[in-house]
């Protein structure tokens, strides 16, 4: 590859929103620096009105950058052969109401110029994947946000895209799906795919992304790498099975002669999304649909 | 390519019908012709009653189509814009002329089914009146040979008078079949209201002057006159001579009549169907909603929805409205106006004159446009031919829409899909 691996490269990205009389009226992004690589996860996070969704749109010529160079798949946004290999989820579900999730994916799939056979296989694997088969034949105005995102992912994952960009992922899905969506990009990344994505939930995109930049008003604040950006190397943990009390007063005496101040014991407890995840399976014993969304990849997928 | 244009005009179809727009139109067309057709009386005849259906039919039709399919193509691309759901098209591998293309077929679809329903109920309509009349009763052969026919009109040209007779040569068209009637329509100019009907002497001659018809006429001085000769008569020449002779009926009854200089003596053949003249009728009125479904999107391109609506909407009166701006600033009028007003000097101020030269230039671009009538036409059984449906496709589709459709593009490309205007 004539990318040498950089998949997505941006230099000093700004875009400056202006009134009817050309007035500027917010710099939503301001110098924006990003150079991703190909098969990593990255987190474009921040707290709302930070300039996530401007970056996005500019990436996907929504928008046009006010200054400043975007690289995408060693085009420009605007290039179709690009669009091609992109896949995207937009903030809100932007899907047309009047048609069922069949013939949302089915549309969009002729957009790909997929082979009709081709698009009815890739339909049917992605509404499986998303556990939506069942709501297959309902229109979509009438499905819940988290359906409706649901069918969002399936269609952005529709051309087996090599660039995967999503706005908030998470946003409007219950834990399992949350669960589920984090689980299905660590293994897309793994064969591959590369992930952008953005949101202000870090605990969803905590666990999942290999580096991330923090932006506020429009700015990057914070960049790198989450291990190195999380890293504390003043401090360890140490993680064992219970003690009983007399093992535990040993262990104790043996630590204060080492440590200047006083150890803090304390037992780690599950957090409440594991509870929850851990509580709803064991009442599921047949699967509902929101849970039918196995862990399973659609096969089209797995290459 | 293919793929994906329709797959977007097939998106537009699915949306127009499950939004309901299109039952509704269906159902309104239907109420309006229904209406039409049980209401009308026309002159109490049969023939009378279907002319006045079909006038009324095609104008309206062509009013609430062209109206509804502005309204579709104006919010097409602009209410996507708008609710974002444009977003998730155009960041696949689109050309913008294939969002327009396919939005614009899949208008035009739409447009096509509705003019086919009332094809279909006119073509009914002609169907049972020509069943419920007496083929052999006046009104029966008026019917079928005025209304429920395609004619072609052949203008006579004036040779000049005679021994007090008006003489016309007229060549005949290639093909005369020896069935029905060939019509003939002439018209006078009357200086006064209510003069009696005058009588005469039309001869239909060869050039050779072999006599092939002759016939005494009652002709009426205002309106236009109709004299049907039957086609058997003609049929061995190529060039026919006409002759009127008025003959003067004592007291209170014309001496002389003067031809309508603006209004030809024609002669009407027939030369098909009505069906297929009413299908190449229906296909100029699909050329005309056609453009507008083109004026509409490239609008909406830029705009949102009601000013989109507004916009094209002033486009076509305006453009509608300068050809009678035109005519009424022509030179004979504004004499006729310092006629009436001696003292006053006319000044023309420089709006007026903007104004006019704007009229002007739209009358001029969109001349070629506005050529095409339709209405009358059909309901006097005059023959729409082919020639002028491929010239109307030509002109209409390829020319202004297709100007519009690389406007519409352009415009897209340009503009932040993600901006609301
Ligand atoms: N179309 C627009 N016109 C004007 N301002 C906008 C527009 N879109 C976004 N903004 C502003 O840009 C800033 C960044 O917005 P956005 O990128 O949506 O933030 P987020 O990080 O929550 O996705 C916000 O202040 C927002 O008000
Ligand atoms: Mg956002």
């Amino acid at each position: 590859m004539t990318e040498n691996n950089t998949i997505l490269d941006v230099v000093k990205l700004t875009k400056i929103f202006r009134d009817f009389w050309r007035r500027p009226t917010v710099t939503a992004v301001d110098g924006l620096d990003l150079s991703i690589r190909r098969g990593e996860i990255f987190g474009l996070l921040g707290p709302n009105g930070s300039g996530k969704s401007t970056t996005i749109k500019m990436l996907l010529g929504l928008l046009h950058p006010t200054e400043g160079s975007i690289s995408i798949l060693g085009g420009r946004p605007s290039d179709v052969a690009v669009r091609k290999r992109i896949g995207y989820l937009p903030e809100a579900s932007y899907l047309y109401r009047y048609l069922t999730p069949r013939e949302t994916l089915s549309f969009y799939g002729r957009l790909f110029d997929l082979p009709a056979a081709e698009r009815r296989r890739r339909t049917e694997e992605l509404l499986a994947m998303t556990g939506l088969e069942s709501a297959a034949d309902r229109a979509v105005g009438e499905f819940s946000k988290g359906m409706a995102r649901r069918l969002g992912l399936a269609q952005a994952l529709l051309n087996a895209p090599e660039l995967l960009i999503l706005d908030e992922p998470t946003s409007g899905l219950d834990p399992m799906g949350c669960r589920q969506v984090k689980e299905l990009l660590r293994a897309l990344a793994d064969q591959g795919t590369t992930i952008l994505l953005t949101s202000h939930l870090l605990a969803d995109v905590e666990h999942i992304c290999d580096r991330v930049v923090i932006m506020y008003n429009g700015r990057p604040r914070a960049a790198g790498a989450l291990q190195d950006l999380l890293a504390t190397p003043e401090r360890m943990t140490l993680d064992l099975p219970a003690l009983d009390a007399a093992a535990t007063k040993r262990l104790l005496a043996v630590l204060r002669e080492q440590l200047a101040c006083e150890p803090e014991l304390s037992r780690p407890t599950m957090n409440l999304e594991e509870f929850f995840v851990r509580v709803v399976n064991e009442a599921a014993e047949d699967p509902s649909p929101a849970n039918a969304a196995g862990p399973h990849m659609a096969p089209f997928l797995k290459q | 390519m293919r793929n994906r244009i329709l797959g977007i005009a097939g998106l537009t179809i699915r949306q127009a019908i499950r939004s309901r727009f299109v039952i509704s139109l269906f159902f309104l067309l239907l109420a309006l012709l229904a209406g039409f057709a049980l209401t009308i009386k026309g002159d109490g005849t049969a023939a009378g009653r279907l002319q006045m259906l079909l006038s009324y039919a095609m104008g309206s039709v062509g009013v609430v189509l062209g109206i509804a399919t502005l309204w579709l193509a104006c919010g097409s691309l602009s209410i996507e814009i708008e609710n974002r759901r444009i977003h998730l098209v155009v960041v696949k591998p689109v050309r913008t002329i294939e969002l327009w293309l396919g939005k614009w077929l899949g208008i035009i679809s739409v447009a096509m089914l509705l003019l086919l329903v009332a094809g279909l109920f006119l073509g009914v309509a002609g169907h049972i009146a020509r069943g419920r009349s007496h083929p052999d009763s006046p009104d029966g052969r008026a019917l079928r040979d005025r209304i429920l026919v395609a004619r072609q009109a052949v203008s006579a040209t004036r040779v000049g008078s005679q021994d007090g007779a008006a003489h016309w040569l007229l060549a005949c068209p290639a093909a005369v079949s020896a069935q029905g009637v060939a019509t003939l329509r002439y018209r006078f100019v009357a200086h006064l209201r209510d003069l009696p009907p005058v009588t005469g002497r039309w001869t239909v001659r060869t050039p050779d002057g072999a006599t092939l018809f002759e016939t005494d006429c009652i002709a009426s001085m205002d309106g236009v006159n109709q004299l049907d000769i039957p086609l058997a008569a003609l049929r061995s020449t190529t060039a026919l001579d006409l002759i009127f002779h008025l003959q003067p009926a004592g007291e209170g009854t014309p001496q002389h009549v003067t031809f309508h200089p603006r209004h030809d003596v024609v002669l009407l053949f027939p030369c098909g169907t009505f069906a297929g003249n009413l299908m190449r009728a229906l296909l100029l009125m699909f050329c005309q909603v056609a453009l507008l479904a083109a004026l509409g999107l490239t609008v909406g391109t830029i705009f949102t929805f009601p000013v989109a609506m507004f916009t094209a909407s002033a486009l076509v009166l305006a453009t509608l409205f300068a050809q009678f701006f035109v005519f009424s600033s022509a030179p004979e009028r504004s004499h006729a106006h310092e006629h009436h007003h001696h003292d006053d000097v006319t000044h023309v101020t420089w709006t007026e004159t903007v104004g006019e030269h704007l009229a002007v230039g739209l009358r001029f671009a969109m001349a070629p446009a506005l050529r095409y009538r339709i209405n009358g036409r059909l309901a006097a059984g005059e023959t729409i031919p082919w020639t002028e449906v491929h010239d109307c496709a030509g002109i209409l589709i390829f020319c202004y829409s297709g100007l519009l459709c690389a406007l519409g593009c352009l415009m897209l490309k340009r503009r932040e899909i993600a901006l609301p205007v």
